[in-house]
């Protein structure tokens, strides 16, 4: 019997995976789906975050981390 | 030994799956597609023997078939449609965003509608695929992705194909 349920448990796990075709992906494109919906306002933030903590890295930027470009 | 049969079986199983997608030398598919406008009568792409076929895949949301477009309409000004004929099968899941591609990337050739049977019988890895088929209809080249080294090389491989026939 616990055999059955491991084995139906499994099966059932199965259509947990599915792949996204190459082809499908074009939610994912969409601009709603970006980490950063804004790059403007995300270079803003990184640029006020760096000059706070006086260093930079991690992602990208430009200039040292004085604020001042 | 059981074990050893059942790893044998599986790889078996794979490399059924991965017959299913066309490879070069091959006939292209035999599938009948839907023309972009509705007045215009559906395609077999198997009915297109006789002259070189170019294929491409594209969406609207793939940043490179920004810059195919622009090579498919030169290719469709430097070759004839006798001797070549460009036929890009559009995947976009809404008609919408293909028509607003359009409307800021002209085509100059025959725009099809594309679907998930198409999509599986090439086996397309991504978006742009082109695939060059010879007036036999069989698959002769894939460019997955699109620079100015594959535009290159398309040429090159169309010119072989038209001195060839």
């Amino acid at each position: 019997m616990k055999k059955i349920l491991l084995v139906i448990s499994i099966i059932m796990l199965t259509g947990c995976v599915s792949t996204v075709e190459p082809w499908e992906k074009g939610r994912f494109a969409k601009a709603e789906m970006q980490f950063e919906p804004d790059t403007m306002d995300a270079a803003f933030k990184r640029h006020v975050y760096f000059s706070k903590e006086a260093s930079s890295g991690g992602t990208s930027t430009s200039g040292g981390g004085c604020g001042c470009n | 030994m059981i074990n050893f049969r059942r790893v044998i079986l599986l790889v078996i199983t794979f490399m059924a799956f991965n017959a299913m997608a066309v490879n070069r030398g091959e006939p292209v598919p035999a599938l009948e597609l839907a023309a972009w406008q509705d007045a215009n009568p559906a395609i077999n792409l198997q009915g297109l023997h006789g002259k070189i076929l170019y294929i491409d895949f594209w969406a609207s949301w793939c940043v490179p078939c920004k810059k195919s477009f622009p090579f498919m309409n030169t290719l469709r000004e430097k070759y004839s449609a006798e001797e070549l004929q460009i036929l890009a099968i559009n995947m976009d899941e809404y008609r919408a965003d293909a028509e607003k591609f359009l409307k800021n990337t002209p085509a100059l050739f025959t725009l099809l509608q594309g679907n998930a049977e198409v999509a599986k019988a090439f086996d397309i890895p991504g978006l742009p695929t082109a695939y060059l088929i010879d007036i036999n209809g069989m698959i002769v080249a894939r460019h997955t992705g699109f620079n100015k080294k594959s535009a290159k090389k398309t040429i090159q491989q169309i010119e072989f194909l038209l001195a060839k026939d």
